[in-house]
């Protein structure tokens, strides 16, 4: 469904010089998979993404969405997934429901308006389609890209740390959203440094550090590789990272 | 269907919804509006009240142009500088008042001439001229046009103040092109859009037609709204080139902050750019309007001149600078897809 294949992106920086940002990623998504990718920050994680997204092209590596190569269709690799960034922000002054039409007119969806306001309603943000996004909370607004980014029922799912700046219940919809999504036969990728949410929703999960993926596999696997059950401590075995995938502060479960 | 096809849907799909959009979040900004429908107003208020403050005050205060006579000559001549509006004011010595400065002009009979004398030069001295000229049945006579009237040179006036209109609009596309880039850039709209399956270009060229079409609308209405209460000279240039050059003007100021290194580049200092390269082409226009008249923006200033001053050419230099503009918000157009987008572009 979702394929990488050595994908590798390197940066020019002011002050650093050249930065392997990603060395020789592969990895596969299959169908009502929810995959993870794991890091610390500056592992990798979003470069991968918007590669995969077609929004970055790779210095070398391939990957084909749906059967489609990106680097030869790129748009109709765009029209078959949903990739909602991290910083992804709304047009403040667009009503909530405007937003998600939007993007529905623009990919030719029937009944644009219809459709926005049923999605904000399986996601729970129905009573939102009237409020300016300029005025929704954090929460809401991951709710409302959320939507956006689903308007055209895409059977890949690329999300970049869909939980970050959400309260507790946010993070417990969120996720059970991506279960849900997963469940109906798309391929989701999501990455993480929330050891907690991987758990809850990851089938399996490809641990990145300094650019490449250094381990790949079911929790189990993961587990077994690193010796350890405690899927924090397997993330600081597998990254060698000296403090947790989430700082030192984290708990892992 | 044709892969062409297929992008090209799409593509067009998004510029129009995405131009919408614009348009919608532009007029929800309570600043964009009230910047489009202040200067018409205050346009329109400022001249009406200069109009009226000369027609009331100044008819008081300002003083008919008079000529200094002696009191036999002012019998002989004074029907004919009257009908010229001249007034008389009657002095025993003419010649002695225009050179202690009492008078502007004075006339007196010298033997069988007349003698007309004069402090600088003007309009007053040239109508005692050819009224003594008349007089006495001269082999060569001066013809002094009247004053044009009133209508017209409010016109003429209103004309001036719609060009100043016109320039603070371009600047006003400079201002809210950049300011729009950079508030989607920094809200993270570029980065949600940029995903969807249309060229990366669509989205700056439904922010650069937004604008145009909410800047060059509000610029139309104060404009043909001046003309109706006033009248305006050459207005319907004046609408041309000067939508055209806020159009312009916004998407010099969208690709200027829109950059994909906008964040390390700041604002002020692309602004600053985009700002001077607008001002430079006004300045160009008003400096050397042969050459301005062919430029987008530069056309602008040119656009308010005098009919009498306009070169043959004027209507292809019209066109040239429209084609020119649209070249021009295309590229800008590119470059914001180029600067933002994927493989996509």
């Amino acid at each position: 469904m979702l394929q990488a294949e050595d994908l590798a992106r390197t940066f020019q920086d002011p002050d650093r010089g050249a930065v392997d940002a990603v060395t020789g990623v592969s990895f596969t998504v299959h169908r009502g998979e929810v995959y993870a990718l794991l890091g610390p920050n500056g592992a990798g994680k979003t470069t991968t993404l918007r590669m995969l997204a077609t929004l970055l092209r790779p210095d070398r590596g391939r990957v084909w969405v749906d059967g489609i190569d990106a680097a030869v269709d790129p748009l109709g690799a765009r029209s078959k997934l949903a990739y909602v960034p991290a910083e992804a922000g709304l047009e403040p002054q667009l009503r909530a429901g405007e937003a998600v039409a939007l993007f529905a007119r623009i990919q030719g969806v029937a009944r644009p308006v219809e459709r926005a306001r049923a999605l904000l309603q399986r996601l729970g943000a129905g009573d939102l389609a009237d409020a300016p996004c300029g005025t929704l909370s954090t929460g809401q607004k991951r709710r409302v890209v959320l939507a956006r980014a689903l308007v055209h029922d895409p059977p890949v799912l690329l999300l970049d740390e869909p939980t970050d700046g959400l309260d507790v219940p946010g993070r417990r919809d969120v996720l059970g959203l991506v279960r849900q999504l997963a469940a109906e036969g798309r391929a989701v990728l999501l990455s993480s440094h929330i050891m907690g949410e991987v758990e809850a929703v990851a089938t399996r999960a490809g641990v990145m550090a300094r650019g490449t993926l250094v381990a790949e596999g079911s929790l189990e696997a993961l587990r077994a590789q690193a010796g350890v059950f405690d899927l924090g401590e397997v993330f600081l075995r597998l990254t060698g990272s000296p403090s947790g995938p989430d700082g030192p502060g984290v708990t892992p479960r | 269907m044709s892969r062409s096809l297929r992008v090209a849907r799409p593509a067009l799909r998004a510029v129009l919804w995405g131009t919408g959009a614009t348009v919608l979040r532009l007029l929800r900004e309570g600043m964009v509006v009230r910047a489009v429908v202040w200067p018409g107003l205050l346009a329109a208020v400022a001249v009406v009240g200069a109009a009226a403050v000369a027609g009331q005050v100044g008819g008081a205060l300002t003083e008919a142009p008079w000529v200094a006579m002696s009191v036999d000559d002012a019998a002989l001549a004074g029907p004919a500088l009257a009908a010229q509006g001249l007034a008389l004011r009657l002095d025993p010595s003419p010649q002695e008042a225009v050179a202690a400065g009492r008078a502007e002009r004075a006339a007196w009979r010298e033997a069988d001439r007349w003698v007309v004398a004069a402090r600088g030069e003007g309009v007053s001295t040239l109508r005692t001229e050819a009224a003594l000229r008349e007089l006495v049945g001269a082999d060569w006579r001066l013809e002094v046009p009247a004053d044009p009237p009133r209508a017209q040179a409010v016109a003429t006036q209103s004309g001036r103040m719609g060009t100043l209109v016109a320039v603070l609009f371009a600047l006003y596309g400079v201002v809210m092109g950049a300011g729009l880039a950079w508030r989607d850039r920094g809200e993270g709209v570029v980065e949600g859009t940029l995903v969807l399956p249309v060229p990366a270009w669509t989205h700056g060229a439904a922010r650069v037609l937004g604008l145009a079409l909410t800047l060059g609308v509000g610029l139309g209405a104060t404009l043909l709204l001046l003309d109706g209460i006033l009248g305006m000279d050459r207005v319907g240039g004046l609408v041309l080139h000067g939508v055209l050059a806020t159009a312009v003007a916004s998407a010099l100021g969208l690709a200027a902050v829109g950059g994909p290194d906008a964040r390390r580049r700041g604002f002020s200092a692309p602004l600053s750019r985009a700002l001077g390269a607008t001002a430079a082409l006004l300045g160009l226009g008003a400096a050397l309007p042969a050459v301005g008249a062919w430029l987008p923006v530069a056309s602008l200033p040119v656009a308010s001149l005098p009919v009498a001053s306009q070169a043959a050419t004027a209507p292809l230099a019209a066109a040239v600078a429209l084609l020119l503009g649209l070249g021009l918000m295309a590229g800008c157009a590119l470059r914001w897809g180029r600067h933002h987008g994927g493989l996509g572009t």
